[in-house]
């Protein structure tokens, strides 16, 4: 477990660093873009992190297929695991679009069909974490889980190609020179691991957390009436001689 | 428009790093103690 703790430390601290020299190549090695200018930076960060949410998307269905599949829990705290942390990913696209709207456009938000596809993205994957939530048995849950989790998939093809279906409605891709490329590559490097690594962290602490719940309850299953007898007694002394000494 | 370009710009970095490493921080605090 120490061994796994000095992992974690030194992945993020390697991910920290690698971000750390990816912003000094976007904020001092790359020139301005000449039609829009310093706001086009936004998008180093903005397309890799969309990228790492489609990514994100794609775990939570391979692994709500792999649970329909195998019927095993790891498949579905993967699943869960991984919606979380897409909607995260999610919400910072959302968010560097707008921002870079309100920069590029002077509006926060427009019905076009990429921005509207994205938004219906992030509420999917809400709904998914909403539904888990909602439903008490933890068979039935993961079950109504998986099929959402597939049929919530369906709306990745759309985000893709919404923009090339009709490319008025989103900065169509235009040529990098090798400083920009370099760049958006360095960016792309740190924001996929950090996808990766959240993603693999939620999955050990979703399993941390089911291995206690079992234990705990197994322990209960386990222990004989009489161990029950004591320790409630134990438990209830306390309180039966406070109420001895108040008569 | 510059001036201004370059504020949006640091804003949606700010925005971006903080939810992502953020949320990244509070992973890490809970997977070592729960280890």
């Amino acid at each position: 477990m120490r061994q796994r703790n000095r992992l974690i430390t030194m992945y993020w601290l390697l991910v920290m660093a690698l971000f750390g020299g990816a912003m000094y190549l976007v904020a001092f090695r790359t020139p301005d873009e000449a039609s829009t200018g310093p706001i086009q930076k936004i998008f180093y960060l903005h397309i890799p992190v969309a990228t790492s949410t489609l990514l994100g998307c794609l775990v939570v269905f391979i692994a709500s297929a792999g649970y329909l599949w195998q019927r095993t829990s790891g498949w579905d705290d993967l699943s869960a695991s991984a919606a979380k942390v897409t909607v995260v990913l999610c919400s910072v696209v959302l968010l560097t679009g707008m921002i870079w709207g309100r920069g590029a456009w002077g509006r926060w938000w427009t019905w076009n069909p990429r921005l509207t596809f994205s938004l219906m993205l992030w509420l999917l994957y809400v709904g998914y974490l909403l539904i888990r939530n909602s439903i008490d048995s933890a068979q039935r849950r993961a079950v109504v889980a998986a099929v959402y989790g597939i049929i919530a998939f369906l709306d990745v093809p759309l985000v893709y190609l919404s923009a090339c279906m009709m490319p008025e409605s989103h900065p169509s891709p235009v040529e990098l020179d090798p400083a920009m490329q370099r760049a958006l590559v360095a960016m792309f490097i740190p924001v996929t691991l950090a996808a990766l690594g959240l993603i693999v962290m939620r999955y050990l602490v979703a399993r941390d957390e089911r291995a206690r719940a079992e234990l705990a309850h197994r322990s209960i299953d386990e222990s004989s009436p009489e161990d029950m007898t004591a320790s409630l007694d134990s438990m209830l002394r306390p309180a039966a001689r406070l109420e001895a000494s108040r008569d | 428009m510059t001036e201004s370009g370059a504020i949006y710009a640091i804003a949606a970095y700010g925005i971006g790093l903080v939810l992502i490493l953020g949320y990244a921080s509070i992973l890490v605090y809970r997977c070592i103690r729960s280890a």
